[in-house]
């Protein structure tokens, strides 16, 4: 079980009337950014026995790393620490997999284990990787430059969706590289300093659409327009969003999908009446998306 | 609509004059349906586009041809190191051009992906890609490197494809559009796909210029 998940799941049970509460502004539940900010996961890396070519097979190394953050923003060390035991010489990009599934860096490390590995034990356990790099399946990380081009384009396609990118477009390049830091450095201050920015809405309330992505494994992600309100001017929730782009997750009648499935965000899983815009505001990954992750559970 | 941006409708009726052009010149533009009636879900392919890349300098041991002894088989092999001369020959190497055109939903206009294959089927990498890029391009380019040319998860397919990131387009075409909104509505996909296009060495031939035009 995610430790996240524990701290979290019994918080958001009770608050099925949100319909009527209208927007919460954002200091009230600011406690809930600074709780998921905060997620860590703890993680077990391993070599890949066919890849180790000294005498000895290497220890394990573990880290505690940042749900929001990237892998390879983090685990420098670990290529550095792995890196002597391969036969690595050409400098191969490292990669890292579980269970046969390779795990792609640009999505956060949140989003791949509740994906990927959400009813495993912890430390999750993954496999590192300096040969045969997938290339059909991962896009390649030259550097840290990659990362922060990726994050960025996110976040402002995010802000495209919301604003019609004109809050993102009306920053300077400073408050840009603010985010991107924030981020990278793990300060949730300074992160948030210039990212309520980007959360805020306009006389309606909402935003113009909400940047989702929704996961399911082996299917590429989907990702519509959506807007956060009904014609009529209410909230739409959840359970909207989700019935609308993947129904098989209330079609009961068919057989191998009957209720098993679970909806899961940044660990939790909300209630199905959460307004979708309420969701995008406090339980957005740090590039501004809402990343839904669809898991089968049988 | 914003300004230089267009729909999902007419991205697809355009993609269709494009593909009835292109039927008729056979330069194998196609249409591939993955997600019937989804704003995006289907989307222009062109295959095989074969294009000289990268000239690749390797240096190779040659024999002088005005000196016939050393062709004599028997003991070659000692005399090779002294015998021969090295020499730098340029290699062209033609690698292997996919190019999609998709419709971004968030920013309302068409996005080009694509791949490109070395001749020993493997995947070129994103310097690779680069250095093709013709040189008048590349000075212009290399401030905005990494927000220009990305390598980036196709939005439908989900494998690995270089991008022409989306977020100027709708700023580029603006003008452009302008000048052909009234009587005349030029095409925006060959507008826009003739200018970013030559960028990664997809050409349009000139007829298309007139397909967007109403007769």
């Amino acid at each position: 079980m995610d430790i996240h998940c524990i701290v979290n799941s019994n918080r958001y049970k009770n608050c099925s009337d949100w319909r009527r509460f209208g927007p919460n502004t954002m200091a009230d539940d600011r406690e809930v950014l600074r709780e998921l900010w905060d997620g860590r996961l703890p993680i077990k890396f391993n070599l890949a026995a066919d890849e180790v070519a000294s005498m000895e097979h290497p220890e394990p190394c573990y880290l505690l790393v940042p749900r929001q953050s990237y892998f390879p923003l983090v685990a420098d060390k670990v290529q550095r620490y792995f890196l002597k035991y391969t036969a690595n010489s050409q400098g191969e990009e490292m990669w890292l997999e579980y269970e046969g599934q390779p795990l792609k860096w640009h999505y956060p490390i949140g989003v791949l284990f509740d994906l990927h590995a959400s009813s495993t034990m912890l430390p999750w356990s993954l496999v590192v990787h300096f040969q045969k790099f997938p290339e059909d399946e991962l896009l390649h990380c030259p550097g840290k430059d990659a990362v922060e081009s990726h994050f960025m384009s996110s976040v402002k396609e995010a802000d495209t969706l919301k604003h019609r990118g004109q809050v993102i477009n009306g920053m300077q390049k400073k408050d840009h590289k603010q985010l991107w830091m924030g981020l990278q450095n793990d300060k949730f201050d300074q992160f948030w300093a210039i990212n309520r920015r980007l959360m805020e809405h306009g006389e309606e309330n909402c935003f113009k659409h909400l940047p989702f992505r929704l996961y399911q494994a082996d299917k590429p992600c989907i990702q519509r327009l959506f807007r956060p309100i009904t014609e009529e001017g209410e909230q739409r929730l959840l359970g909207d969003l989700v019935r609308e782009v993947a129904p098989q997750v209330f079609n009961t009648e068919v057989e191998d999908t009957s209720g098993s499935w679970k909806v899961v965000i940044q660990g939790v899983e909300p209630p199905m009446e959460t307004p979708v815009q309420w969701l995008s505001e406090h339980f957005s990954y740090p590039d501004n998306f809402l990343h839904i992750c669809l898991v089968n559970s049988r | 609509m914003a300004a230089g941006t267009l729909t999902w409708c007419r991205f697809k009726d355009e993609a269709s004059q494009l593909l009835r052009h292109s039927e008729r010149i056979k330069d194998g533009w196609e249409w591939t349906e993955v997600e019937v009636d989804q704003a995006g879900g289907s989307f222009l392919v062109k295959k095989d586009v074969v294009r000289p890349t990268s000239e690749r300098v390797c240096v190779k041991n040659c024999v002088p041809l005005d000196d016939t002894d050393v062709l004599d088989v028997e003991g070659s092999m000692e005399e090779a190191d002294i015998n021969t001369v090295q020499c730098e020959v340029k290699e062209t190497q033609y690698y292997r051009y996919q190019y999609h055109v998709l419709y971004s939903t968030s920013y309302c206009v068409p996005v080009l992906y694509f791949i490109a294959s070395r001749p020993d089927g493997s995947l070129a990498s994103l310097d690779e890609v680069w250095s093709s890029v013709p040189a008048s391009f590349q000075s212009r380019l290399q401030d905005d490197r990494w927000t220009f040319l990305t390598q980036q998860e196709h939005p439908v397919l989900g494998c690995p494809m270089f991008q022409l990131h989306p977020c100027h387009t709708a700023t580029m075409m603006q003008p452009l559009m302008q000048e052909t909104q009234d009587e005349e509505m030029g095409s925006y996909l060959v507008s826009w796909l003739s200018t970013v296009g030559p960028v990664v060495g997809l050409n349009l031939p000139l007829s298309y210029a007139h397909i967007g035009h109403v007769t």
